[in-house]
């Protein structure tokens, strides 16, 4: 039996007003309960848009011309009032410093739960989850201002989750965090997954770190969907992803130079350390075992 | 040869007006023309610390200089002169009605010509692949967008010492690659880079000497290469290896490495050295 996807996205275009192109074209696809989504591309190619989309800033708020329909649990956003919505949907802006407008940290993580007027408690236990699950705790009583760029991206993502919405999207989470905090946020996500079967869209502009997180990969251009699948369909070619402007992972590139080198054979291509690490061993070993 | 440092550090200590020690005690000496990448975790004062080479923040203790005069004590044209600064977050800098006059802007209040002006202006937003946005009004852009055109501003201003502050993030591959040749091609012309930096890939290939802060002090110095290939000093320090330095440590028992390994082309050189030397290696 099938069950209803949690997203469905039926052929969704945008055009901001006062520009000229669709900075969102046809788009169509499902995203199944508890699945971790990537959508991967370069600058302009509709990821921010679409992550707007998906929590109703557009049509609700956002001006311009929009087509085909956006399903949250196969009700249209365009039918859903927003309260609704952005109790389903979290969302972390691109850069976080457009939506801190509190004085201290506790009070921006507090904010959307109080507005959905739940009891002190459950508000007070929400932003002290949220505040630890991105390592914030030590900063509750600073102001937002004086955060550095990575910290301010880190409070963007607890606000976020204070919601505890059964969709997280998250718009380029990664650029801003330092190695521990990327990874913290990635552990974070499949815990998210695991324990509330939460469903998470990622967007970046990099390839590096997601493939052994996601269950599927967007590849997203110019607003058009190219592409969608597992990892290992959509990143097979790190020319066809650097074309597309998305950072190949380091060791996808390699594999294609160890196979013009002839270490390994063009089937053998890997983007991971450890399937990377298996198969030159295997080419090295098998070549020695047959001196 | 006795050339004195373009920036030097002693005793540097700032503590912000809400009681955060940001720097805890920093001594640095910068060479002239030298690549530097900038590292640690987020909040371990790298911001902070380029705010204080371009006097946008005073020491609470200590001095810093560029070459040789106080940089607490230069007045903003004379150190604007010296010391191009890219704030991390692009929406800081802008404010002019069009990308070209963004460009412009630093240019005409140094009091260039108009031929020069012009001249350096298009050089730059060619370089940076935005010569085609010159008319458009900057915040109407791409936050990529956005901050190639706040990278074209500084670099047009050709100051001796260029202080990056995540030129890359936001970036796509694309950006990226424009943005690190233009960085490169400072270097070549014999300007000073500080590159603030998470990404490991970027600062192997694009600097020469790392940093490496934590809570506010200097815990690593020394050549890119050595640090970043060391995965186990690189977790010590909260960072990570490059993907390629890591698959390295994984597979170093079974495979001789002949040099330290941070990036694809270390890795295929030692493969080959290992070829030539004897080893065997080979596709079936």
């Amino acid at each position: 039996m099938l069950t209803m996807p949690t997203i469905s996205i039926n052929r969704a275009s945008f055009r901001y007003r006062g520009q000229e192109g669709r900075a969102l074209s046809e788009v169509s696809f499902d995203v199944q309960r508890g699945e971790f989504l990537a959508l991967l591309g370069g600058d302009g190619a509709g990821k921010s848009t679409l992550c707007k989309a998906l929590n109703g800033l557009i049509p609700h708020h956002i001006k311009g011309e929009f087509s085909g329909d956006v399903l949250l649990e196969g009700r249209n956003t365009r039918d859903l009032p927003v309260m609704e919505i952005v109790a389903k949907v979290g969302l972390a802006l691109q850069d976080p410093e457009t939506q801190l407008f509190t004085d201290s940290v506790e009070e921006e993580v507090a904010f959307a739960p109080e507005n959905l007027g739940l009891p002190w408690a459950e508000i007070d236990y929400r932003v002290k989850r949220a505040l630890e699950s991105t390592g914030m705790s030590a900063l509750a009583e600073k102001s937002p201002s004086a955060l550095s760029g990575g910290q301010k991206q880190r409070l963007a993502i607890a606000s976020a989750i204070s919601m505890m919405p059964s969709i997280l999207v998250l718009d380029e989470p990664l650029s801003m965090l330092d190695p521990r905090g990327r990874a913290g946020l990635l552990s974070l996500l499949d815990s998210l997954r695991k324990e509330r079967g939460i469903t998470v869209i990622l967007t970046s502009n990099t390839a590096e770190e997601i493939a052994a997180h996601c269950d599927r990969i967007a590849l997203l251009s110019q607003g058009k969907l190219i592409s969608i699948g597992r990892p290992e369909e959509m990143l097979t070619s790190s020319k066809r992803l650097t074309d597309l402007s998305i950072e190949p992972p380091q060791l996808l590139e390699l594999s294609h130079m160890l196979v013009d080198e002839k270490i390994i054979r063009s089937e053998q291509i890997f983007f991971d350390e450890k399937t990377g690490a298996n198969r030159i061993l295997s080419a090295i070993g098998g070549r020695s075992a047959q001196p | 040869m006795n050339q004195p440092p373009h920036v030097s550090i002693s005793g540097l200590r700032f503590t912000y007006s809400d009681g955060t020690e940001a720097i805890r005690g920093v001594d640095l000496d910068i060479r002239h023309g030298e690549r530097i990448g900038l590292a640690g975790e987020n909040g371990c004062g790298k911001t902070t610390l380029c705010k204080h080479m371009n006097g946008l923040l005073s020491p609470s203790e200590g001095r810093i200089t560029v070459d040789g005069m106080d940089a607490s004590r230069m007045r903003t044209p004379e150190i604007a002169g010296k010391v191009g600064y890219l704030f991390q977050n692009p929406d800081h800098q802008l404010f002019c009605s069009t990308v070209y006059d963004e460009v412009a802007f630093g240019l005409r209040n140094i009091g260039l010509d108009d031929g020069n002006i012009k001249r350096r202006t298009e050089r730059y937003l060619g370089m940076l692949g935005i010569d085609n946005l010159s008319s458009v009004t900057p915040l109407t852009l791409s936050l990529g967008e956005r901050r190639l055109v706040t990278i074209a501003s500084i670099l047009a201003m050709e100051q001796e010492l260029l202080i990056l502050d995540e030129p890359v993030a936001w970036l796509d591959a694309k950006q990226t690659a424009v943005v690190a040749n233009a960085i490169k091609q400072a270097g070549r012309e014999g300007r000073t880079t500080i590159s603030v930096s998470h990404n490991m890939k970027f600062m192997a290939e694009l600097t020469d000497r790392l940093i490496v802060m934590s809570q506010g002090r200097i815990i690593l110095d020394g050549n890119t290469k050595d640090i970043v290939s060391d995965p186990a000093a690189m977790s010590r320090a909260g960072l990570v290896s490059p993907p390629v330095s890591l698959l390295t440590e994984s597979i170093k028992g079974a495979v001789q490495f002949t040099r330290k390994v941070a990036t694809n082309e270390d890795f295929v050189g030692c493969l080959r050295d290992s070829r030539i030397g004897g080893g065997a290696h080979g596709a079936r």
